[in-house]
């Protein structure tokens, strides 16, 4: 194990009855660094991202953040550990304003020094600060997913296929964005399909298939490596 | 901040100012008290359903065991009143805290086991084995503590704490985490907000309001048979009451309460057919056109609503 690695995930199995969705997944995240996670639908990208921040406790395995096992912690927990996460359907809580949404997380962040303001500002929604957050657009609803989780002040942040559905425009703007947070040094582990995307936020990735890593390195190797290929276009 | 503390304590004092007063124009006190227990309970099924999403059919159960725990308070330990509505409220804190495994259900079937788990408490309560401590199917009698008048201030009193209370969870960090977590759990929690404590917090508070609210109810009352507290039409009637003025307000519960609660005794009574017919054409219509409540009307306006 890498000393300077945030997040270890060591040989994570899950399985919902008798389906193993997950077959010993090893990876690491370094302090500061971004990891893309694809492959192709079910090969347990979100399921790995859901035992990471809590919402699925592993069938074995252990899951390490900054040496400490966190392994099947709650995610109020984890959150107050500051480890956050997007979602691939954005899930805001409707009723509520786009301020209230961020006043949540800050009111119940054990963390965080970040303003409600300064948060919306840099998401550009500080106009939409007074509106029900159930009449945002998708990407509006995406970015304040990423608002909510961000007023936690995350080191790790999980971001799950937040590119899906945007606008070429929408893209590079939250390219922009991720590497901003990168800059201040949050930690990431970005699901994504777009590998354009994916390109521009991260530095290597791990792709998967059928619930374990076959490979991991550099986006532009992994499109020449015969597994991947094989994966992704078929034998 | 600071004017919103005074609309608050301008609501309670009306509240309070409304039912003290009413004795004078309106004869009929046990009407008012009845009116005051039914705006209690709407308030705590709001507080539940409103604000968590959860929908307590069996409701009644807390309210039951209220007035039963405050009565045999009194019978058997001879708790002044006032010390036994406080104790009947207690036990059913407990009995929330037994039944908070349910908390794990959503839905429909979060709603049909509380409706059985309130039904199990009358089966216990009301059996006859039990003769010796809660004279079983017999019912209850209050006589030496019969006292309408000081009941009747009581709950006035009750009532004004209840509304205090959810203006309280309306306007706190805690009532806007209880919002975030009925519209998505999952989110709420990766919010920070401990969601399992949070959400069993809100039902021992709605079954505190109930309990008390039944021992005031069976104070009042006097003389009562176990059915009487822990008939469903109890949970029914807070729940479409709240409904019928829009849950997750204060002002809808409260406003649903007085108009139906109102038409059920003026109509009800005499002409129960009619009442029944109208009571029907009502709720079809509120499903059809404001699934939100009377409050919705408003809303939709921009008007906010307390």
């Amino acid at each position: 194990m890498s000393s300077d690695a945030l997040l270890v995930v060591e040989g994570v199995e899950k399985s919902f009855g008798g389906f193993q969705a997950l077959r010993g997944v090893n990876l690491q995240v370094p302090k500061g660094g971004a990891l893309g996670l694809v492959g192709p639908n079910g090969s347990g990208k979100t399921t790995l991202i859901n035992i990471i921040s809590g919402i699925y406790a592993p069938t074995a395995g252990k899951v390490r953040l900054g040496g400490q096992d966190v392994t099947g912690r709650l995610p109020h927990q984890l959150s107050h550990l500051g480890v956050n996460r997007t979602f691939q359907v954005p899930k805001p809580f409707g009723s509520l304003t786009v301020r209230q949404n961020v006043d949540v997380a800050l009111g119940h962040s054990r963390r965080s020094q970040r303003k409600t303001d300064d948060i919306l500002g840099f998401l550009d929604l500080g106009q939409l600060a007074d509106r029900e957050a159930s009449s945002l657009n998708t990407a509006q609803q995406k970015l304040l997913d990423l608002g909510r989780a961000l007023a936690t002040d995350p080191q790790l942040l999980l971001v799950d296929e937040l590119g899906a559905g945007l606008s070429p425009g929408d893209l590079d703007l939250v390219a922009e964005k991720l590497n901003a947070l990168r800059k201040e040094g949050i930690t990431m582990l970005v699901v994504e399909h777009l590998l354009g995307f994916l390109a521009k936020v991260t530095d290597d990735v791990v792709v998967m298939n059928a619930g374990a890593e076959i490979f991991f390195g550099k986006l532009e190797a992994a499109a020449k490596d015969p597994k991947v290929v094989e994966v992704f276009l078929g034998g | 901040m600071l004017r919103r503390r005074w609309v608050d304590a301008l609501v309670v004092v009306v509240v309070v100012v409304a039912f003290v007063l009413a004795p004078q124009a309106y004869s009929n006190e046990t009407l008012l008290f009845q009116m005051m227990v039914y705006i209690a309970l709407s308030q705590g099924v709001n507080i539940l359903y409103g604000f968590t999403g959860y929908l307590p059919f069996g409701y009644v159960g807390f309210f039951g065991i209220g007035a039963y725990g405050a009565s045999l308070l009194m019978l058997h330990l001879s708790w002044p009143p006032i010390l036994a509505l406080l104790g009947g409220g207690a036990i059913a804190v407990l009995l929330g805290l037994l039944l908070s495994p349910l908390l794990r259900l959503s839905g429909a079937y979060f709603a049909i086991a509380s409706l059985a788990a309130s039904q199990a408490v009358y089966l216990i309560v009301s059996n006859p084995s039990l003769q010796n401590v809660t004279y079983g199917p017999y019912g209850i009698q209050l006589v030496s503590q019969f006292n309408p008048t000081l009941s009747y201030y009581v709950m006035v009193a009750i009532l004004a704490l209840t509304v205090a209370v959810v203006l309280y969870i309306r306007r706190s960090r805690f009532g806007t985490a209880l919002q975030a977590m009925r519209d998505d759990p999952v989110s709420a929690a990766m919010a920070g907000v401990p969601v399992v404590r949070q959400r069993t917090f809100a039902w021992m508070i709605s079954a505190a309001i109930a309990g008390v609210v039944g021992g005031a109810f069976a104070w009042q009352t006097s003389v009562f048979y176990p059915d009487a507290v822990f008939s469903l039409s109890i949970s029914i009637f807070a729940i479409v009451f709240t409904l019928f003025g829009g849950a997750g307000t204060l002002l809808g519960p409260l406003f649903g309460t007085v108009v139906l609660y109102g038409m059920y005794n003026t109509i009800g009574i005499s002409d129960p057919q009619y009442f029944q017919l109208i009571y029907g054409l009502l709720i079809i219509l509120l499903v059809l056109f404001l699934p939100d409540g009377a409050a919705s009307l408003l809303k939709r306006r921009g008007t906010h609503v307390l």
